[in-house]
């Protein structure tokens, strides 16, 4: 399993001349940690303040992307005193190896963490075709 | 005519022990923790009656987290365990902190320790700091004569 080319980094601001660009909106890349065993793949991501609804998962083709949004902490009546921007939004996708069931692959939510498990296919042995004389 | 040499001269053994217990403080205070200085991040926000602290503690078992509060500091204590390895299985990729972690923060005013709230939620936990008594702005109305 390999990460794709995420775009979603945070955005640069003086990687070329000409004016800084505004980005429309800042998505940020989740940490994670990634394991594999003899059947399965684990992903582990850290979405502080995300919620189950409020995360997707998805699987195009080959790559898989997790797409997290949490709600913005604005508390009403309060003015911000001290520490930075939290995060709202974040995105991160993988490319799938042909060895993992699509459509076994399982997701939970807990403490602003998800949990992906990506079955190995059974079917991955090579296969013998054999030659016969024509 | 006696002359040091200079990179004996240059050489403060003070300074050098003040350095080395630095290092060692830092070992110490560090401890197995793979964190940052500034973990977990926080947010303040501040109103008449107190402040609203949050802090992102993704996977940290709830239970395991110490808020203490004395005068107008707050200190958040806890512990994020490490993702289990079991045999057979391999790490790719660990990005993921993990160990104890501790921060203290000094708000503006005294808190009043007995009416402190805290909750989690979703990996965020979310302080509520109601001001001390006698921190709040008391209004004295000015009589006329």
């Amino acid at each position: 399993m390999n990460e794709t080319n995420p775009q979603a980094t945070e955005p640069r601001t003086t990687e070329s001349a000409g004016p800084e660009k505004t980005p429309s909106r800042v998505v940020h890349v989740p940490r994670v940690d990634v394991a594999e065993s003899k059947d399965s793949f684990l992903v582990v991501a850290d979405l502080p303040g995300v919620s189950q609804e409020d995360v997707e998962v998805t699987v195009e083709k080959n790559v898989l992307t997790i797409a997290a949004r949490a709600e913005a902490r604005v508390p009403e009546g309060y003015e911000h005193r001290f520490g930075g921007r939290a995060p709202v939004e974040w995105r991160r996708s993988f490319t799938l190896g042909d060895a993992i069931d699509r459509e076994a692959i399982a997701a939970t939510m807990k403490n602003g963490i998800l949990r992906l498990t990506l079955p190995k296919a059974s079917r991955v042995l090579p296969r013998r075709i054999s030659v016969r004389a024509a | 005519m006696i002359q040091g040499n200079a990179a004996m001269r240059g050489w403060d053994p003070f300074r050098e022990i003040e350095r080395m217990q630095a290092e060692f403080s830092n070992l110490f205070a560090r401890g197995n923790d793979s964190y940052a200085p500034g973990h977990p991040p926080v947010n303040v926000w501040t109103s008449d009656d107190g402040a609203l602290l949050s802090a992102e503690v993704p996977g940290v078992d709830p239970e395991k987290i110490d808020v203490s509060v004395v005068g107008d500091t707050v200190t958040i204590s806890g512990s994020r365990a490490l993702e289990e390895s079991a045999p057979g299985v391999e790490f790719l990729r660990r990005e993921r902190g993990h160990g104890d972690f501790q921060r203290s923060l000094r708000l503006p005013f005294k808190v009043d320790p007995e009416q402190v709230e805290a909750r989690c939620k979703d990996g965020i936990l979310w302080l509520t700091l109601p001001k001390a008594r006698e921190a709040r702005a008391r209004k004295i109305e000015v009589l006329a004569h």
